[in-house]
């Protein structure tokens, strides 16, 4: 959850899909990523110590884009990597409450087995409450929920950045936004068929935990649903 | 407002509390003006993590999404919000109160406990019969949960049997009869037929013809539910009394193929009533009455235990049992924070601690996270077993048992914790 962009892609593995993580030559973020979500990037590989649960991090060099494919493609291929139908399943382990008054869960980094699992989602609610912190509620087909999910992914980010900029006066952006949302976008979300989420885990803060993040939701959001 | 503001400084304290979560064992708090995240005492994650905290300590859901600025990142700032909003909070509430015509004479009633009792399986079953029973090997239940012996109905006793007896107990200690009470209030996990606890008991009592009757959910957290419905039903000036029982019988209802013995084993039979009278907060109340209580559902880990009932009426569970156990004993260490943060009590002055006991260990492992001191829990699930929607019951007697004994300035406040399937938590505060 620092600055840059955290950036995942697939690879296709003996008949299905396996998420990995480019990393730049320095840290874990890409502070310039020239492109954009669903596009196809080759990268030369270079070796890496991936940390558990980090265990998808590569170390990357010489990135160029090869093509891209439609957002249903990229998630579909999603659908064909890492997902799982319960909280457990995500990371192969249990997760923890939080300790500090709210609803966000984590891990242990030495129990989880990865760090970003997709699952089918059956609501979800953003809350805009710390803007520009958000946070995003999500009800699981398992009937299992995850509160308090930071947002990280970059295009719902962005997409939200937008709308405040149109909210005029600082102290109604909040009530705004979630106006907005309820009237515009909830419903598009819902009726969408390609619906998914991919829950990522950040890396250990310093008291060791790995805390659960709305990574990607799809649909990506759309300016035309504003119109 | 000034910094030596009394008022200002018990904020303040509890703003520093919930900081203090979230720093390293330790690390000192930062200074009052200090920003949170620019001095690294909180980084992002934390930082919203506390403020939920301080909204929850406040019981001010959604203040600081309401304070129009950005969320505060300093000790003072932070508090100022909490004072702000109490402080307008109070006003709001006495505009309300004029507006409407509340400003009656008689101030609104409470509830407070004047009878109580338990009824208990007849048959005290050890727990190397149950092992043996299950099929299990021997020692596997008594090391692993710590449990002697569960309470089983006897081939004449079933729920409501044993909810008679509970209330008949507690009427006799409230010295009143069935006919004085104005609702019955009722919650079981076991009891699923129609027509319902409530309307059993309501006919089993004689209770009176304009005795209404409620049945109510929740399973280990029912008891809770019970009394915050109570509590709000003694708004009503028309409401004079109010029985509420719990009662579940497990070893009838856990035989099916699809549950785990390891699981039923656990289990015992058991009720308990309890009789409110109207008081009012002017009144010197002699008795416990019920104050805040808290709750929702933590839905992340729902799945650590799944119970569902087949057409065919049997029971089928799929339970995690470690990972159950680690969320429960982590969602009642924070209910006890909260509810000890939002009564104002610390928990030294508690008298007791009502625990909902899925077992003896789990409880020893919650004594030690939450640092209550051994005698200030009273035991059921030892001798008992879990006894589901009754335990918290049983153990809440017990703790009025002990006391009524004192005098009334030697009465700590009694909190009250459980959590049950789904997650659903709650915690209620006896003043």
């Amino acid at each position: 959850m620092n600055d840059g962009f955290c950036v995942i892609g697939l690879e296709r593995v003996a008949g299905h899909f396996r998420s990995l993580r480019p990393l730049p030559r320095h840290g874990y973020a890409w502070m310039r990523f020239p492109y954009q979500r669903a596009d196809k990037v080759a990268f030369d590989f270079r070796a890496t110590l991936a940390v558990p649960p980090h265990t998808e991090d590569r170390g990357t060099a010489n990135d160029r884009k090869v093509g891209f494919v439609s957002e249903s493609e990229l998630v579909s291929s999603l659908k064909q990597a890492e997902v799982a139908a319960s909280v457990k399943d995500m990371y192969g382990c249990d997760a923890h409450m939080s300790r500090r008054g709210g609803d966000a869960v984590f891990v242990m980094p030495a129990d989880a087995k990865r760090s970003i699992c997709g699952c089918e989602v059956e609501s979800i609610r953003f809350v805009f409450h710390f803007y520009p912190k958000i946070r995003v509620s999500v009800a699981l087909k398992s009937g299992e929920r995850l509160e308090s999910l930071p947002l990280v992914d970059a295009d719902w980010s962005e997409f939200i950045a937008v709308l405040a900029e149109q909210v005029e006066g600082q102290t109604r952006i909040r009530s705004r936004l979630e106006e907005l949302f309820g009237s515009l976008v909830y419903s598009q979300i819902r009726s969408s068929p390609l619906r998914f989420a991919r829950i990522g885990l950040s890396r250990p803060d310093r008291d060791g935990f790995c805390w659960f993040m709305l990574d990607s939701l799809f649909p990506l959001p759309k300016k035309s649903w504003l119109e | 407002m000034s910094l030596s503001d009394p008022e200002y400084l018990r904020i303040r304290k509890l703003v520093e509390q919930c900081v203090r979560t979230a720093l390293p064992a330790g690390e000192l708090l930062p200074e009052e003006d200090s920003d949170w995240i620019e001095s690294g005492a909180l980084d992002s994650m934390a930082h919203v993590e506390v403020l939920l905290g301080i909204e929850s300590a406040c019981s001010l859901p959604g203040l600081f999404g309401r304070c129009g600025a950005a969320p505060p990142v300093t000790t003072r700032k932070a508090a100022e919000i909490v004072m702000h909003a109490l402080s307008a909070g109070i006003k709001c509430d006495s505009e309300r109160t004029e507006s409407t015509g509340l400003k009656s004479e008689a101030p609104l009633g409470i509830g407070v406990f004047t009878g109580w009792g338990t009824a208990l399986g007849s048959e005290c079953v050890p727990i190397e019969r149950v092992e043996q029973e299950c099929h299990l090997s021997t020692g596997s239940l008594a090391t692993r949960t710590g449990i002697e012996s569960v309470r089983r109905v006897s081939r004449e006793e079933d729920e409501l049997h044993l909810a008679k007896t509970a209330a008949e107990c507690a009427f006799e200690k409230a010295e009143i009869s069935a006919e004085s009470v104005d609702w019955i209030i009722a919650t079981s996990e076991s009891f699923l037929g129609f027509p319902s606890l409530a309307a059993s008991l309501h006919t089993a009592l004689l209770a009176s013809s304009a005795c209404r009757l409620l049945d109510i959910g929740g399973a280990c957290v029912g008891l809770l539910n019970c009394f915050a419905v109570a509590k709000a039903l003694f708004a009503d000036p028309g409401v004079g009394c109010i029985l509420i029982t719990s009662v579940d019988v497990h070893s009838r209802r856990l035989v099916s193929d699809g549950v785990p013995a390891e699981f039923a084993g656990l289990f015992g039979d058991g009720a308990a009533a309890f009789v409110l009278r109207r008081s009012t907060p002017m009144a010197r109340i002699e008795g416990y009455s019920i104050g805040t209580s808290i709750g929702s559902c933590c839905g992340t880990f729902s799945s650590a235990l799944r119970i569902g009932i087949g057409a065919d009426t049997s029971v089928t569970v799929d339970f995690d049992g470690a990972a159950l156990a680690r969320a429960a004993a982590d969602r009642m260490e924070r209910t006890i924070c909260d509810l000890e943060r939002v009564c104002g009590s610390a928990r030294e002055s508690v008298s007791a601690f009502v625990l909902h006991q899925p077992n003896p260990r789990l409880v020893d492992t919650m004594r030690h996270r939450a640092n209550i001191p051994v005698e200030k829990i009273p035991i059921v699930g030892k001798t008992c077993g879990n006894l589901g929607s009754s335990t918290c019951g049983v153990a809440l007697c017990m703790a009025l048992d002990q006391e009524v004994r004192k005098p009334r300035s030697a009465r700590g406040p009694i909190l009250m914790a459980a959590v049950s399937p789904g997650m659903l938590w709650g915690g209620t505060v006896l003043n």
